[in-house]
């Protein structure tokens, strides 16, 4: 009895031991991931379509793109809840955009970068590095200083640092200029590219204008270094080639529908909070002597069949009797830009136009930062963003009952535009002209439109009605509060770097008074 | 396994030798006090499982092994006898009361059964029976007010919705607060079912803020079914089960066909059912004297902002009742043109619109007992309709369960129970179009909601009161609907081997399995999904536990007495969820994943786990009287790198039964016992926290499909180790008069230490949130007990007062380094906060404007947002139960108070309430305008700023608008304090049948949660909460809980 009984523990013991010895040998299969890749199973062409989605969603998002962007920089005016056309800005919007800028497209447009260099894949280098320093910029160009050379570190570093502004731009335009030499037309293909559609060709033209676009940017800052590189450019095209027609621009052809939708069109299927604003009718309408016929697609008709704008930062009741009834008589943002109508086809996700660029280079021109006709630019930015609207432009314009004759295109309709004495060229006005022109090219760009317009000041315009920020229209985003709790010290150092109050008001590095 | 195999094997040839000669002995039990006689005593022959039970009459007939001669006689209440059979054939024998209760048994960690008096640390139980008196379709809700120390909060009054449990305190900065639950020594998920891909997105399932509430995996468990609830505290009664069970363990214990004192040998049947009826506690207090518009216009032309006002949902227009005549979406239409009709109220237009709520449960239960078997038979059918319209919740489980001994020594047991749960459609919570009570708290005021039962006018188009944000309540109800759809099994098999008198082993599989498919959808024409909508959701949650147990029992000499119990387990866990969601749909009414119109989204999770434990435990007593037990348990998680996925962790505990010990035999203290204990629990983290990965996200759906990754936001690390809780434990149970009055106290003190969490980061690093060991919680706290029957007549009146209070002192002590706050959740501009120096669970948010003396400072005339700070706390400073029961011949009386001192609730309804002018306060100043209590500022010509009084008229509409914006929530925060009336029950049992088939017949009439008798809280109920996860003390415009009333009838046959 007693024998049986030890035998009994002694084969219950060893059969534990067994199993425990056998089992803890599959732990590590066990707690091995099976929803997601090893980051040895990166795929470069999986992470690029990722980085342009993201990257494109977030500069199109409603609540930065259209309500901060658009409605700061008056394109359009909220006729609901109008809290941010009067300057009061979101907190949540403020953390998430950091956290969706950095910790989304930005993380992985530099996995992106590291599996590329791990590969030797000179191409995905450059568009990497082209993505990059396009989300590197916004980050900065909405706040001031930034972390950017001790960021996406992960765990070796998760208090980065703030880097001057100066310094960031200084090294995005160079690692511009190394993209350019990366990419490759006659390289290693690339895949997933939903811009280009793995063009390489294009993405040097993105990166060159890209480059100039910056340049402008900093120029006041630092003329001849602005001279300098914007002529290299312009004088080298075969080296450093640039936008040269609609057809370059780069812009994600969104697929209309939920999660590739674009933000504008999904938020329209259950919002209406937003109007064009009363800046953008007037210019273009009701106070021109001559008619932009741009208007026809960036303002649909009202209930009165004409185009009457919201004048922005009015008070949500103001806003709801304004013109007798807001939500009525004024104009919604138009059809080509919500697609709300059926079978119009989505609008691009913008982000940075062949018009733009002409207007780049007739400033730099203007300044004499480039050799080149500033009134020729000029003109070719006012045509290339009516070319950019093309026939959808000509049956709007017909559509609302304007149109002369059958016969007229965007660029007679261009045109007919100039016509108008006030926008002709006239170089002892230059620097409002082109401003403002570049101004109406970008509507609907509202982040880009707005830092152009805190750089120039042009076109004038008037703070918003019953606006909460001492009479004044921002020109700046504080910091997030969140960095506040998570990165107190290098927050604390971002301020002094940014030399003024962490408010709506402190002028960025390059935005000289 | 096929080690296991083996060892079954071994143990069946073990019990071959069962001995062949017997004799068999009968006789009576009866009552030492009356004589009559007992039924369902339970007789075991002393060394071995051969047993029976007296039937009705108190007789019974046992067959006895040879080489034994003592019998045990034992009754719940009554004090067990042994008794040497020296030849016997006939053994009449009688009981006595327990009166000093003293051998109370209580089920503690693996099941096992032992004295009350030998366990150093707090334990508290419930019978079954009480379960059974006022049923709760939640088994959660039942322990309300009855435990000390036990925090329920129930969540809403929708049907099938879930409730949250903690005890002593949250120690968990991100991690699981709740206790254990263990069924029949098998672990049982506690999880929230949840449905969505988690991931957020498009359509239904967008955030945290909103979605269906669909219940808690305890709810599972039927109350009919269980036989009793221990608690268990602490960290000290827990440290055998491991991990799970630091934050305490609800042991529960399912009825078998033994032990019940009230079964008799032979078949006994069982019927009851419990019908109870639903209506809102409380309803918000509305005024009735302004209805729909703003500047106290409104005139209807399309209900989207086409007529004056129109668009808007709020209650700033004109004055009801006053004779005016307005266009209305009601009115009709004559000739094109809308007719104005009367404005008037409907102050009962919330009331009116809710249903009432129908809860039937009926469960028939067959029990079996014979001398070497015993069965129990269970179904049990469970029927709830909500009161909002179509909502409905139902239940069927069915449980079995046997024990048989094959033979003397081999007894083999298991249960099996298996639960459907399904619902047709159940209701919405928090901001979301799909919530109509979102849309009651706007609540144009003059709005009569129940007459918008036909939705759809003739065109096809919806009929509604308002175009512009919601959706026709009635259309949510009948056309958006949550459904749920849920089998459970669960169930555990036994075989237990007695070696010898002191020397027994089991070894114990217990698994808990289920499905659950959750779908959601949306019509044609809901306001958030014009295309409609549909995603289901299929979970499959597998959990297995095999344990194997030695258990050593011996006295040693004559003082002491040495048990060993040494044990190992393993166990697995697997989940599975597959995702699917048709964000758009190619033809109206018809739901399913293919009829999309736009790509298909779709996700699917594994996620599985492995945890191989091995634990002992030993017990020295001393002369009965002194007890020192000891435990100790080490894991091997699959969680945790390898150098650190073995952990110890120890606990011991020390007790004194001092009456005994000092040999008192004194009549004021009866029985005096003290306890000390400490104890250790270390734990792991989920699966997948160690290594980077990258994700899939939904892909670039044109021609060809790309694909695509991205690197997801959590940094994981590949050097976490175990997090520990560390809790130390006194106490104190004192006996007088004879029992007459009883106390309990407790203190403990505990730390949860090393916590695995995601620590937010700067989003700079590329993550925002990064997993490492940092944080500690800290909990200490009282727990009293307090019973006394002040009245024991000898013509039958019985009075009897439990009391429990308990007290626990919470305080985060430390975040990561560089951490100031940890946020547990979000709520438009107030978030619920782990912050150092503070309890767990601060409301933050923004505080109105004040100058230097803290007045409100008004800008304009009206309050303005100031600093963010911290606003609140959702935990109580105390919470307590008073239970009276009351006796008479037969009839049974009682009555349960809950009490929750303390703690604060964001109030979302007053906030909606006020800024829509719906509720009564918006009445103040409607006509003249409102002068904001507060100051306004001053400037001087130096730019110096003074304070004044306010003096500044707006409009009560500006004034509301400006004061209780999302965006400051100071405003509707408020002390959560409540004293309920949690439950009130008179019975009667109708005894001494005769003849009469049925044997015993107990009917009742049962009230829940019947009155809310203190609270400061204006317009909800301050016991809310929308998931039974971390973030609580947040009201969001739930359904209210309800009241619930109704009848009991029990019957045995």
């Amino acid at each position: 009895m007693k024998i049986k009984r030890i035998v009994g523990i002694a084969a219950i013991l060893a059969a534990f031991l067994f199993i425990f010895d056998s089992c803890t040998k599959n732990f590590e299969d066990i707690n091995t991931d099976p929803n997601n890749a090893g980051l040895d199973k990166a795929a470069p062409d999986m992470l690029l379509t990722n980085v342009i989605e993201m990257t494109t969603d977030r500069v199109q998002e409603i609540f930065l793109g259209e309500e901060m962007g658009n409605c700061w920089v008056q394109h359009e005016a909220k006729v609901q809840y109008t809290d941010e056309d009067r300057y009061i800005y979101r907190t949540s919007v403020v953390n998430a955009t950091w956290s969706n800028f950095y910790a989304g497209p930005g993380m992985c447009v530099t996995t992106l970068y590291n599996t590329a260099v791990a590969r030797q894949h000179d191409n995905y280098k450059g568009v990497a590095l082209v993505l990059k320093v396009y989300i590197t910029s916004v980050i900065t160009d909405l706040h001031g200083p930034v972390p950017y050379f001790n960021a996406w570190t992960g765990a070796l570093n998760t208090l980065p640092p703030y880097d001057s502004q100066e310094s960031i731009y200084r090294d995005i335009i160079a690692k511009l200029d190394t993209a350019n030499t990366l990419l490759t037309i006659d390289g290693d293909a690339i895949a997933g590219d939903i811009l280009f559609n793995n063009d390489i060709t294009k993405w040097k033209k993105f990166a060159n204008s890209l480059r100039l676009r910056l340049l402008l940017r900093m120029s006041g800052r630092d003329e001849a270094f602005a001279t300098t590189e914007m002529s290299k450019i312009v004088n080298d095209p075969a080296t450093y080639p640039i936008f040269e027609s609609n057809e370059d621009n780069a812009a994600l052809q969104y697929l209309g529908s939920f999660p590739n939708n674009h933000p504008l069109n999904e938020n329209r299927k259950t919002r209406d909070d937003h109007r064009v604003s009363k800046t953008i009718t007037d210019m273009m309408w009701a106070l021109s002597p001559k008619a932009d016929w741009r208007i026809a697609i960036y303002a649909d008709l009202d209930d009165n069949d004409t185009w009457e704008g919201m004048p922005n930062g009015l008070t949500s009741s103001q806003a709801a009797s304004y013109n007798g009834n807001g939500i009525k008589y004024t104009s919604k943002l138009g059809n080509y830009f919500t697609a709300m109508a059926a079978g119009t086809p989505m609008p691009p996700g913008m982000l940075m136009s062949y018009a733009e660029l002409q207007f780049i280079l007739a400033e730099a021109a203007f300044k004499n930062y480039i050799s080149g006709d500033a009134e020729t630019f000029y003109y070719a930015g006012i045509y290339g963003s009516y070319a950019q609207f093309g026939d959808a432009l000509v049956a709007a314009v017909d559509n609302a009952g304007y149109l002369a004759s059958p016969e007229w295109t965007s660029d007679s309709l261009a045109a007919d535009f100039i016509a108008n004495d006030i926008y002709g060229w006239d170089a002892g006005n230059g620097m409002q002209l082109i401003a403002t022109q570049r101004w109406a090219a970008t509507f609907d760009q509202g982040l880009q439109a707005w830092f152009e317009w805190r750089r120039t000041g042009y076109p004038v315009l008037t703070p918003a009605a019953e606006g909460m920020n001492d009479g004044k229209i921002p020109v700046r985003v504080p910091y997030p509060t969140d960095e506040a709790a998570r990165n107190p010290s290098s927050l604390a150092e971002g301020v002094t770097l940014l030399g003024g109050p962490d408010d709506l008001n402190t002028r960025v590095w390059w935005d000289l008074d | 396994m096929r080690k296991f195999t083996l060892f079954f094997v071994f143990l069946l040839f073990v019990g071959m030798h069962a001995a062949l000669a017997q004799m068999e002995v009968k006789g009576t039990v009866t009552d030492a006090k009356d004589g009559t006689p007992l039924p369902g005593v339970s007789i075991v022959v002393k060394g071995t499982l051969t047993g029976t039970v007296t039937d009705i009459n108190g007789k019974f007939v046992l067959t006895v092994p040879a080489g034994y001669n003592e019998l045990i006689f034992s009754f719940v209440g009554m004090l067990t006898r042994e008794e040497k059979i020296d030849g016997r054939a006939v053994i009449n024998i009688t009981l006595e009361d327990d009166v000093v209760g003293l051998n109370e048994v209580v089920v503690t960690a693996l099941g096992i059964s032992r004295e009350k008096k030998s366990i150093g640390y707090a334990v508290q139980d419930m019978k079954g029976e009480e379960l059974a008196k006022a049923k709760e379709t939640n088994i959660v809700n039942s322990l309300s007010g009855k435990i000390a120390g036990v925090q329920i909060t129930n969540s809403s009054g929708a049907v099938g919705s879930s409730s949250r449990i903690v005890i002593r305190g949250a120690g968990s900065l991100g991690g699981n607060n709740q206790p254990l639950f263990v069924v029949d020594g098998i672990p049982i998920n506690n999880d929230d079912f949840a449905a969505g891909d988690g991931l957020g997105g498009k359509g239904r399932v967008v955030s945290k803020n909103n979605g269906t509430n669909r219940g808690n995996g305890a709810a599972d468990i039927n109350p009919d079914d269980i036989e009793s609830i221990s608690v268990l505290k602490g960290p000290n009664a827990a440290a055998l089960y491991g991990s799970r069970a630091a934050n305490g363990v609800i042991l529960i214990t399912t009825k078998s066909g033994s032990l019940s004192g009230t079964t008799r040998k032979g078949l006994n049947i069982e019927l009851s059912n419990s019908t109870t009826f639903e209506r809102p506690l409380r309803l918000p207090d509305y005024q009735n004297e302004y209805g729909q518009g703003a500047e106290g216009v409104f005139s209807y032309v399309d209900g989207a902002g086409g007529g004056t006002k129109d668009g808007v949902d709020e209650s700033w227009g004109p004055k009801l009742d006053a004779g005016l005549m307005l266009p209305q979406y009601d009115s009709p239409i004559v000739d094109g043109v809308r007719t104005a009709t009367p404005w008037i109220s409907h102050p009962d237009n919330i009331k009116d619109f809710l249903e009432t709520g129908v809860t039937t449960t009926t469960n028939l239960a067959i029990v079996g007992g014979y001398t070497d078997a015993n069965f129990r038979l269970s179904y049990t059918n469970m029927n709830q309709t909500g009161m909002l319209p179509n909502t409905d919740y139902k239940k069927n489980t069915l449980a079995f369960g046997a024990s048989a001994n094959a033979t003397d020594k081999l007894n083999i047991s298991g249960s099996v129970n298996y639960v459907s749960a399904t619902s047709d459609n159940l209701p919405a919570y928090g901001y979301d179009a799909q919530n109509v009570f979102q849309q009651f708290i706007w609540a144009s005021r003059q709005v009569n909601y129940s007459d918008l039962k036909n939705y759809t006018n003739p065109d096809g188009s919806k009929y509604n009161w308002n175009y512009n944000y919601h959706n026709n309540p009635y259309f949510t109800l009948n056309e958006n609907l949550n459904t749920l759809d849920r089998d459970r099994l669960f169930g555990n098999a036994k075989v237990l081997y007695k070696f010898t008198e002191n020397l027994s082993a089991f070894v114990r599989t217990g698994i808990d399995n289920y499905s659950n498919l959750s779908t959601e959808r949306a019509a044609y024409g809901d306001m958030d999904n014009p295309n409609g909508f549909y995603d289901e959701a299929l979970s499959t949650f597998k959990e297995i536990n095999t344990d194997a147990l030695i258990m050593f029992d011996k006295g040693l000499g004559e003082y002491f007495d040495l048990n060993v119990n040494l044990g190992g387990n393993i166990m697995n866990q697997n989940f599975h969820r597959t995702f699917g969601a048709a964000d758009e749909l190619a033809v109206a009414d018809v739901y399913t994943l293919a009829n999309s119109k736009v790509a298909l989204r779709s996700t699917s999770f594994f996620r599985e786990k492995s945890i191989h434990s091995l634990y002992f435990s030993g017990q020295l007593g001393f002369k009965n009287a002194l007890f020192l037990e000891f435990t100790g348990r080490n894991d091997w998680s699959s969680t945790l790198p390898k150098e650190s996925w073995s952990y110890f962790y120890p606990s011991f505990t020390l007790s004194a039964v001092i009456t005994d010990l000092a040999k008192m035999d004194n009549k004021v203290l009866s029985y005096a016992k003290v306890r000390v204990g400490y104890a250790v629990v270390g734990s792991d983290t989920d699966p997948y926290n160690l290594l980077p990965v990258l994700s899939f996200g939904s892909g670039w759906n044109s021609a060809t499909k790309y694909l695509n990754q991205y690197v997801p936001d959590g940094l994981p690390n590949p050097e976490l180790k175990p997090q520990k809780v560390y809790g130390f434990e006194t106490g104190a149970e004192l006996k007088f008069f004879l029992n007459r009055i009883s106390l309990d106290f407790t203190y403990y003190n505990q730390q949860t230490k090393n916590q695995i969490i995601a620590i937010p980061v700067s989003a700079s690093s590329g993550y925002t949130s990064k997993f490492i060991n940092a944080g500690q919680i800290d909990n200490s706290g009282i727990e009293i007990t307090l019973g006394a029957s002040p009245v024991k007549s000898d013509k039958g009146f019985n009075w009897d007062i439990y009391l429990n209070f308990a007290k626990n002192k919470n305080e985060v002590v430390s975040l990561a380094e560089g951490v100031e706050q940890y946020e547990l959740g979000t709520y438009w501009d107030l978030k619920v906060m782990a912050i150092p120096g503070q309890p767990y669970g601060s409301l933050y948010g923004a505080d109105y404007l004040r100058d230097p003396d803290g007045n409100i400072i008004n800008r304009n005339g009206v309050p303005v947002k100031g600093d963010l700070k911290i606003l609140g706390n959702y935990q109580p400073d105390w919470i307590g139960g008073i239970n009276n029961e009351f006796n008479f011949k037969g009839f049974d009386l009682s009555f349960l108070i809950d009490v929750h001192m303390g703690g604060d609730v964001y109030c979302m309804t007053n906030a909606w309430g006020r800024y829509a002018g719906a509720i009564e306060e918006t009445l103040i100043g409607r006509e003249g305008g409102i002068v904001g209590i507060g100051v306004k500022e001053v400037e001087d010509a130096d730019g110096n700023i003074t304070y004044v009084p306010n003096d500044v008229v707006v409009t009560a509409e500006e004034y509301n608008h400006a004061a209780f914006t999302n965006s400051i929530p100071a405003g509707s925060i408020f002390d959560a304090s409540y004293v309920k009336l949690r439950e009130v029950r008179l019975g009667y049992t109708f005894k001494n049948l005769g003849n009469f088939p049925i044997k015993g017949i107990n009917i009742s009439i049962v009230g829940r949660n019947l009155a809310i008798l203190y609270s400061t809280v204006p317009h909800v109920d301050p016991e809310t909460s929308f998931t039974n996860g971390n973030v609580q003390g947040l009201e969001f415009g739930q359904l209210p809980s309800a009241r619930s009333l109704g009848f009991n009838i029990n019957l045995k046959f």
